[in-house]
């Protein structure tokens, strides 16, 4: 029954799994039309390697592979740098495989793996990234140990079982690699997003958040699942999730924008008042420089929000950022006075049709009730939410409003902000996102792109800023489309991991390290009943990272010891123990049998026996301890009875 | 290669045949001719050192008619000459040249009795062809016969015209073994069995010469013997080296003598490999006639001195 391989082509099979390894790591990265040339390539020399014909001479595949190089360094330009280099290293590792593979081929083969999966770190450091690099360790140390049997004995044939062994010696090395990987994790700086990833401008035609407002340009918006933001707090009702962002005062006819007056008026900051909720908010680079809460923030990292209770940052964010913010629930932010000029604006060449029609429909009410007549104008005219078939033309505004009667966000908020303003009631337009997914493991809200959202605000005298979000309710059916699909759950499971990555792991750098240890050091100090049961969120982080630590390294010195014991002192370990209980010791001079032969109770003696004749055949003739023998002589030891309940 | 397990039956059964028969006639001596068989098979050859009349030459006889070999002795007194135990050639008249006449060592067991009663001139002779298993007379090689197993005895307490045996040359004996006072039991067989017939009929042949050789060789094939227990036998021979009871320790040879031994033990128990308690049910009797006691210790229970050395060698598991 005993199955052998033979070793050549266990390094075949590690070879092309370290190829896929490599490939699937860039995968993302590389055009549809590489892809398919890799796999086919490879289904091609898997086919040779059937018939163990390898149809191409070794020269022509050099030179093929020189000419595909020469080709793709004279397309290559200093944007597309990598991306070049990664499918050049795709077609050179294609090629390799359909050669006829010496042993050099094969760590030609595990090199270039190692190069795309470090192409691919620096185009994208994800918890994927963790993922193939393990996986390519843990192949890597197992070719090089198969091939140097290989080497060794070219026709070499292994059994299964000292395959299973070799193999189950190879998972060790990664295992003993991480205590070695956490000293580099603490000594290095951690870089904090795709090393060398050119920011891309501005996708149009995406969902997602932006620092201007255009309107007409684009006549489809696609949904767009990147994450912009996690948000760690407790689960409120989901009306509540307004995340403000930005506020605009200026719109041009086509776009809103920033005028900065608002910034200058002279006003005192508008107070506001309620329930305050704090958030820890990790945000993904986006390019853009304004920080998110949840609607209506009053402090950022312990500093005010600015006078329109935004926090904009000297310039866009690049890498991943973690912050802590105070919000305030609150639908209005009183206000004494505003400066009307910035927030009844009307741009040049409104058409009268909208001046009009907002006069109309407001005509003889004021404040509160000109806001709802409007929101009720919608409504009643049956304006529909649409990310498809939008107005591209210079005047947006007039098609939406008279002619296709559908539009998304931008369009109701927009034209409720004129409408407001030409009605004479102050109005601006928050940017945002509305609305996130909580996920529950994690504790924390995920926002994506597609979550990306814009409200009006409206000046109400006596009463102070007013939000008004004119966009049908409608907008929450597109957005939780596509949202509870069977994989929802594993999604979100999955994002949890990458939420840990990336607070703990990612973010992880030097300074906060050092206040970690400084930390461990106060705490050593300090008596330990001391510790405060209510420790502060961030510091339970810290603690968190420490005692993970200190059961990792725990858990690899287990390892380490338990592994050093085989499996057969494990098993007379066990034997011993069981007889102690029955009041017999052996003495480290006594034989096995001897031991036994010196029972008093004969059930107990004969079943010892049984035992010791089981385990001496193995241990005295040198026999490999397998997991079957194991299990025979636990289960021997377990019917180590005597004869009567002596025990009771 | 391991043998199928039906061969070392039968070969075990043999064993158990020969041992048993052999009891019949040898009351109370169970454990002396179970050690003079396992000497025998390890190819080793046998001292036994015990006081007159305890069967000594009984057993050695019996061994012998059992296994169908051919039985030669030699009573040892103080004019014994070399050429009494080698033979010697003498000069034939009628062919008119000398012939060789071959002496008792030309037999496949030789009983020695009270061999420190030669001088040392014909020990040494004796023991020489012990060890190398040929005899050279007049310049001509003559092998022995093969099997060859000499059972040597001695008196312990014979002092007057004796010449004890020097280490060197104990060291030749694979085991040294007492037969011991028999029980009321057996003794009381004993004197009942020599009442009854006049000239006691010893044992008739249980097998053939070819039985005996085939398990020779089969125990030192296959019987297999682990690296832990090497290094446990190993421990135990350093451990005479150092012992404090000891002037010297055990050479090599007694190494080799306790493997083997032990080997034939696991083979005698059924087993095809070693454990430890075949070293050390040997060892008692491999090791206390090669080594070197001190003087305060010349005196008391020598395998109780050497129990406590074993005692202190962990065995490997």
């Amino acid at each position: 029954m005993k199955t052998d391989f033979k070793v050549e082509q266990i390094v075949k099979l590690i070879s092309y799994l370290t190829g896929l390894t490599g490939f699937v790591s860039v995968s993302r990265h590389v055009s549809y039309s590489y892809s398919l040339l890799f796999l086919s390539l490879l289904i091609l020399s898997l086919v040779f390697e059937k018939k163990n014909i390898f149809f191409f001479p070794r020269w022509l595949l050099n030179a093929i592979a020189s000419a595909f190089i020469l080709m793709t360094v004279l397309n290559t330009t200093y944007a597309n740098l990598i991306e070049k280099v990664i499918e050049m290293l795709l077609f050179l590792l294609a090629v390799k495989f359909l050669e006829d593979k010496k042993s050099r081929d094969h760590l030609q083969i595990y090199a270039i793996a190692v190069f795309l999966l470090l192409g691919s770190a620096l185009l994208s450091v994800d918890l994927l990234f963790l993922a193939y690099f393990l996986t390519l360790i843990f192949l890597c140390s197992l070719a090089v140990i198969f091939l140097a049997y290989l080497s060794e004995e070219p026709s070499l044939r292994m059994e299964r079982e000292v395959c299973a062994k070799v193999v189950s010696k190879a998972l060790l090395i990664p295992v003993f690699a991480i205590p070695l990987t956490m000293v580099f994790f603490i000594l290095l700086p951690r870089p904090f997003s795709p090393l060398l990833k050119v920011p891309v401008p501005g996708q149009k035609g995406v969902t997602g958040f932006s620092e201007g407002v255009k309107l007409g340009e684009v006549s489809e918006i696609q949904e767009d699942d990147s994450t912009v933001f996690r948000v760690n707090m407790r689960e409120v009702p989901s009306s509540l999730l307004y995340w403000r962002g930005i506020v605009f005062d200026y719109f041009d006819g086509r776009g809103w924008s920033m005028s900065n007056k608002s910034v200058l008026e002279k006003m005192g900051r508008h107070p506001v008042s309620g329930e305050e909720i704090e958030q820890t908010v990790f945000l993904e680079p986006y390019n853009h420089k304004y920080l998110f809460a949840l609607d209506i923030p009053i402090s950022v990292n312990n500093t005010r929000t600015s006078r329109v209770f935004t926090s904009p940052l000297p310039r866009g964010i690049q890498k991943r950022i973690r912050y802590e913010a105070v919000s305030v629930f609150s639908e209005r932010i009183a206000a004494g006075g505003i400066n009307e000029d910035i927030y009844l604006q009307l741009y040049d060449g409104i058409s009268s049709a909208i001046t009009d029609l907002a006069k109309r429909i407001t005509a003889g009410r004021s404040g509160r009730a000109k806001i709802d007549s409007i929101l009720e104008y919608f409504a009643k005219e049956k304006f529909r939410y649409s990310m498809e078939g939008l107005p591209v033309s210079s005047s947006p505004l007039e098609d939406f409003l008279f002619r296709l009667r559908y539009g998304n966000c931008e369009y109701f908020a927009s034209s409720t902000a004129v409408m407001l303003r030409a009605a004479g009631i102050p109005a601006r337009v928050v940017g945002g996102f509305k609305g996130a997914e909580y996920n529950e493991m994690g504790a924390y809200y995920l926002v994506q792109q597609r979550n990306a959202h814009l409200w009006v605000e409206a000046y109400v005298k006596g009463e102070g800023w007013v939000r008004v979000d004119p966009t049908p309710s409608t907008r929450e059916l597109f957005i939780e489309e596509g949202r509870r699909d069977i994989f929802f759950r594993m999604k979100q499971a999955f994002d949890v991991a990458n939420y840990f990555w990336n607070g703990f792991v990612i973010d992880y750098d030097l300074r906060r390290q050092f206040s970690i240890f400084l930390r461990i050091g106060e705490g050593i100090k300090k008596p330990a009943f001391n510790l405060d049961l209510s420790i502060e969120k961030e510091k339970a982080g810290h603690y968190f990272i420490v005692f993970m630590l200190i059961v990792l390294l725990a858990a690899g010195f287990v390892m380490l010891l338990t592994r050093r014991m085989p499996q057969e002192m494990k098993i007379i370990g066990k034997f011993h123990k069981k007889m102690k209980r029955y009041g017999y010791e052996r003495m480290p001079n006594e034989g096995l049998e001897e031991f036994v032969s010196r029972i008093g109770d004969e059930d107990l003696r004969s079943r010892a026996e049984a035992f010791a004749a089981d385990f001496g055949m193995l241990y005295y003739k040198d026999q490999k301890f397998t997991r079957v023998h194991a299990r025979r002589l636990s289960e021997k030891i377990k019917e180590i009875k005597p004869g009567k309940a002596k025990l009771s | 290669m391991r043998p199928s397990k039906a061969v070392t039956d039968t070969r075990l059964e043999k064993f158990n045949e020969i041992f048993e028969s052999l009891l019949q006639h040898l009351h109370g001596k169970e454990k002396a001719l179970r050690l003079a068989l396992i000497s025998f098979f390890s190819q080793g050859h046998l001292l036994i050192e015990d006081l007159p009349g305890l069967g000594k030459t009984t057993l050695a006889v019996s061994i012998a008619n059992a296994l169908g070999l051919k039985f030669g002795r030699i009573q040892c007194t103080n004019d014994l000459l070399p050429s009494d135990i080698t033979g010697l050639s003498i000069y034939n008249k009628t062919t008119e040249m000398f012939e060789f006449h071959p002496g008792p060592i030309f037999n496949n067991i030789v009983l020695v009795d009270e061999i420190n009663r030669a001088t040392s001139k014909t020990q040494s002779a004796l023991l020489e062809a012990m060890q190398e298993r040929q005899i050279t007379a007049e310049g001509i090689t003559y092998k022995l016969e093969s099997p060859f197993f000499v059972i040597a005895t001695q008196n312990p307490t014979e002092h007057h015209g004796t010449y004890p045996l020097p280490k060197s040359q104990l060291d030749r004996f694979m085991m040294q073994i007492n037969i011991g006072y028999p029980d009321k039991e057996s003794e009381k067989r004993i004197i009942m069995e020599v009442m009854q017939s006049e000239a006691r009929n010893l044992t008739a042949p249980v097998i053939r010469k070819e039985d005996v050789v085939d398990i020779q060789k089969s125990i030192k094939d296959e019987i297999y013997i682990s690296d832990k227990i090497l290094a446990y036998i190993l421990d135990i021979v350093k451990s005479t080296r150092n012992s404090r009871y000891l002037i010297t320790g055990l050479s090599t040879r007694g190494a080799l003598a306790i493997t083997e031994t032990a080997r034939t033990n696991a083979f005698f128990s059924g087993r095809d490999f070693l454990i430890p308690e075949d070293v050390k049910e040997m060892a008692e009797f491999t090791i206390p006639h090669r080594v070197v006691f001190k003087d305060e210790y010349e005196g008391s229970d020598k395998r109780e001195i050497l129990r406590s050395i074993i005692k202190e060698v962990p065995v490997p598991v």
